[in-house]
Formats: structure tokens, sequence, C-alpha cells
């Protein structure tokens, strides 16, 4: 047991009936190491090198659906595509995928992957913070490249019904495109327009959109879809020609063919 | 001065231990959570929040399944409709079979209840049985359960759908042959292999709608069965463009549970596959994922049809329907 030398100069203190004593050599020094780390800690955690926080901008995509430049109306047979025959658009569903706003040495990264599903509209948008600074266009992919569209990749709906089956190649779908049109027979008929990894093979659309784009808080674009474009130029296609082709790795490649003019970017 | 702080600290500890050694509120019911085995790469299962899974909720669960008392006049359970041999449905009454229902949001033929396993079994207990509470609460066996599962002396129409619902949960079917085709445990004959590919591909195109592991999307197609279709789901939506549109039931076990489609129209596997093959009929609302309206339907060759009869076989899960955690109690 420790016994207090009252002989040197020492600090008192009550609690209660007891006294308490410590010799004041031992508290200063003991002070002073608690002062020593104390330092060491507040030095550690004040260092210079924690990073300055990045500026941020938001960017806001807003997805829209035309059909011979007007916006997209489902469940009516108003439209006619450049082969003379009217249609209607029942189900559209797609994967847009690798969203990027894009300088001439940096690439910043909005959204990995995006499923559209036509029916509801929370889905037309998409929104992510990214590095604030000028940007001079946005790339981006239609579908899923072949490295990334793996089975199974998605367990939950509504992705998840996707899948493009093993027996085609495995993956998961592009694009669902369906809907109704009048027949060479004059007969109401139905399409579909299904895209997709037939065989194994990477059919996924790379885009890149010049757009120059300020520096601001927030920044809004509209990413234009345009539906009947599937169908023509450079390949004119009838709806019987686009339908009931997921195994049908030419007429995917025609698709895609067209798909050049797919879409656009601006400005909001 | 040492021995007061010694003291101070074993009272802190001591009364530490006794607060925390207390006997529980005896409202507070201890129960035995429930492991539920999920097959490899299903989709997310919803549990509720407010009924965790229990060995004591499941097990009182899988009682009321197969007690009369459910019903009014103590005539019949929910196993009376929904037999495990036939992967839980019956011949005779035709209801969707309850295989997988926790990846479920929409329930019976026209969706009469989205939601969770929770609100269907509401449903059911409340309004297709009309349970009597009075008898469920005057019962020593039954009082004693709930009171273990729920921590409740009053059992109420919550208590009873939460155990059945529980219950419900654990009907997880994926160890058919397909299953273990997948897992490259086995392999399929060519006839069955072929009837796959049909299946997967846009010969047959089933699998836009019976498709992924629950081989159902889980909504509402209009299949062209007549051109002048019944309303099905627009009943319940009141949306002209549900006219003739029902549940795309599961395929699993499906050569288990016929007849087939909501009005049991169809006996036999066969003559589902030639209704798809040149039965079809337009109307207005028919799905657009339908081929070859005009013409009937996919045109398989007799060859397709019995390889996809084939391949349906290849979808029952004995394990399933023999598994005793799913039967009758003893």
């Amino acid at each position: 047991m420790y016994v207090i030398d009252a002989t040197q100069p020492h600090f008192q203190f009550r609690i209660g009936r007891t006294t308490f004593g410590v010799d004041i050599k031992i508290m200063r020094n003991t002070l002073l190491i608690a002062a020593m780390i104390i330092g060491v800690l507040a030095f550690n955690g004040c260092k210079d090198d924690d990073p300055v926080p990045e500026a941020k901008m938001k960017v806001n995509f807003n997805i829209e659906h035309q059909v011979n430049n007007q916006v997209l109306e489902l469940d009516t047979m108003k439209y006619e595509n450049q082969m003379r025959e009217q249609f209607g658009v029942s189900t559209l569903r797609y994967f847009i995928s690798n969203i990027y706003l894009i300088t001439p040495t940096d690439s910043v990264e909005v959204s990995p992957i995006h499923f559209l599903e036509i029916r509801d509209q929370e889905t037309y948008q998409f929104s992510n913070e990214i590095k604030k600074q000028e940007y001079t266009g946005v790339r981006m992919v239609f579908g899923i490249r072949k490295e990334e569209n793996i089975t199974n990749r998605f367990s939950d709906p509504p992705e998840s019904l996707m899948e493009w089956p093993i027996p085609m190649g495995g993956g998961y779908h592009y694009m669902k495109f369906e809907g109704r049109f009048i027949d060479p027979q004059q007969a109401i008929s139905n399409f579909q327009l299904h895209t997709g990894p037939t065989d194994g093979n990477d059919y996924s659309l790379s885009y890149e959109f010049p757009l120059q784009i300020s520096a601001a808080g927030e920044v809004n674009l509209k990413l234009i879809h345009h539906l009947d474009h599937w169908m023509g130029d450079p390949n004119d296609l009838t709806l019987v020609d686009v339908t009931r082709i997921m195994g049908n790795t030419a007429m995917q490649e025609k698709i895609m063919a067209n798909g050049h003019d797919v879409f656009e970017v601006e400005l909001n | 001065m040492k021995w007061k702080i010694y003291i101070v600290v074993v009272l802190g500890a001591v009364s530490l231990m006794y607060t925390s050694c207390k006997d529980e509120d005896p409202q507070v019911t201890t129960t035995t959570p429930y492991e539920l085995d999920l097959p490899e790469n299903f989709p997310s299962l919803y549990i509720h929040p407010e009924n965790p899974m229990t060995v004591e909720g499941v097990e009182l669960g899988r009682m009321l399944f197969y007690d009369n008392m459910l019903s009014q006049n103590n005539d019949r359970a929910c196993a009376d409709c929904h037999d495990q041999g036939s992967a839980f449905t019956t011949e005779a009454s035709n209801a969707l079979a309850h295989i997988n229902l926790g990846w479920a949001e929409h329930y019976l033929w026209k969706g009469e209840v989205t939601g969770s396993l929770e609100d269907i079994m509401e449903f059911e207990v409340a309004d297709f049985f009309m349970a009597d509470l009075d008898r469920f609460n005057a019962d020593p066996y039954y009082k004693d359960a709930f009171k273990k599962a729920f921590g409740v002396d009053q059992i109420t129409v919550r208590e009873l759908s939460f155990a059945l619902a529980q219950f419900e949960r654990t009907l997880i079917s994926a160890d058919s042959k397909y299953d273990r085709f997948l897992r490259d445990e086995v392999s399929f004959t060519e006839e069955e292999r072929r009837g796959w590919i049909y299946f997967n591909t846009e010969q047959g195109d089933c699998f836009h709608c019976h498709g992924g592991l629950l081989f159902t999307d889980n909504e509402f197609h209009n299949t062209g069965l007549d051109s002048l279709p019944e309303d099905g789901r627009m009943e319940y939506t009141g949306n002209p463009l549900d006219k003739g549109k029902f549940k795309t039931p599961t395929l699993r076990n499906i050569a288990l549970t016929g007849p087939y489609m909501h009005d049991g129209r169809f006996k036999t596997l066969e003559e589902v596959i030639r209704f798809y093959s040149t039965g079809v009929h337009y109307s207005p609302t028919i799905d657009p994922l339908m081929k070859q309206v005009d013409q009937g339907g996919v045109q398989f060759t007799e060859e397709q049809i019995q390889d996809m009869i084939a391949f349906l076989h290849t979808l029952t899960d004995t394990t399933f329907i023999n598994n005793p955690a799913l039967s009758r109690p003893e």
C-alpha cells in the first residue's frame, strides 16, 4: 500500500469523512503523461492528409418515349411505321447501363444499370450526385454488356423477369417491346420485339452523345427513346419481321444496326 | 480507503446482475426462431416484420391447416382443398396450388387479394372460413399454443392468420428433377431435353409467363381461352384492359395439380399443350405475348407435344409432396 510522505509537498482532498492525498510530484508526472497522450491523439486526429470533400452536382435523367416524334401513348392503334403498318404499344421493358457523364479526360458514373418499365412512371427517372465540373457528353449502353449479362445476376422481380433462357444463351433480355398491329391479312395481330444476347452474342449498343453540360448545382437531362426507329434505317423491317426473333442472330443484328439513332439526349 | 471503493464496485455489479436477471415481463413469450432453408437463386422472401418465423408459430399453423375447427360447421379444413399429395390443391377444388406462395404478391385466380401471406390468410380465416373465434378461445390446446407462439391470452383473426402464414411460408418446392438437373446431379432424357428447349425458346415460348425458378411471373394474362372472355381480373381492378386475365399459376408439380386453367376446363397436360398449339382464340385483350393467334397458336408437332409433357413432368417434386414437416400432424 502506498503511504503519503506528509513531509513532501502533496495535494489533499476529502470525500465524506475520508481524506485523500496525492504526492505533487506523482500528480505532476501523471498530468504530464496524460497531456502527452492527449496531444498525440489530437495530432493524429487532425492530420493534414484528411481529404477535402469533393464538390458535387446533382444529375437528373428523365426518360421520354416517342413514336413518330410524339410522346408515346400506350394501348392505342394510332401509330404507323415506315412500312405503313398501323400499330400500338402494350409492353416496353428494357435496360440501359454504364451511364456516364464524360469529359475528354474523365468519365464519371451516374448509374451502373437502370431498368425501365413503361407502366411504372417511377422508372422514368434516375439521379445521382457526381463530381461537379463541366462535362462534354453522355455515354451509355443499351442493354447489358456480355461480361455483365450473367444468369442469376438479378434474383428479384422485375429485373429477374427479364431472364434470357439458358438454351438461348442465358443472361437477360435487353428489351421487351410488344404490342398489336394490323397484319397483311388486315387482322389484328400481336408483335413481340425482344432483343438480347442470342446464342451468347453481345448485341448491346454503346452510345456517346456530345453535350455541353456546365458545372452547376443541379443538371436535368432528357433521354429520348424513339421506338419507331428500331424498325428502320438502315434496315426497313415489318412488325412480322421483328416478331419471334429471340433465336435469330441475323435479325438481332439488323435490329441493333437500326439502333444507332434510337436514343438522343438533351438538356432539359 | 480501498475497501470502500471495492464495496461500491461490488454493490454496483450485483445491482446490474439483479436487474438483468429479474423475471421477464409476463406478457413477453420466449419463442424459438425458425430457420427457413431458402433455395439457391430464388428471389428474396418477404417476412412480415410483425410475424417472424418461429418453431411454435409454424407448428401451430400446421395444426390449423389440417383442423376442421377453422370452418364454421366444423366440416372442412384448408387441407380439404389443398392436399399435400396433389401439391396442395385438389382435383375437386381446382384451387391454385399452395406452392412457393411466400414469393407471391397476388392471390387467387383473379387476384382478389393482394399483399402478403398474412393478408390472404386473413381473408381465408375471416371471409372464407368465417372462423368461430369463441371456439378457439374455449379450446385449452389452442389457448396454450397461441400463448406460446404469440404471447396472447385472447385469440383473434390476426393470430390465426399469422400462424397459417408462417406455415404457408414453409411450403417450398425446389427439389424436382429439373432442380437437380440445374445442379448437375441428373441428366434429362432426350424427350425432356427437347421439351426444355421448346419451353425456353420462342417455339413454345412458355418461359415468358412461366419462367424463372418460380415458374410463374405472378402476373395476370389473357392467354386466349375464349373469344368472348370472362371478366377475370377486371372484376377487381375495373380496368377494361384486364378483361379475360387470370393469374399465371406455377408450373412446379404441374403433373399433379390438374385440372387446368381457372375453370378446370382441361383435364390433362396434353389438352393444355394442344390448346396452346392450335386452340388459342383472339380477343381484344389477348396478351401480346401470345404468338400466331391467327393460326390458333404455336403449331406444335405431335412429337413436340409429347416432349413438352415429358419436360413438365420433370417439375414434380416428390420431396415436397412427401415432406412430413408439411403433412397432417399425428
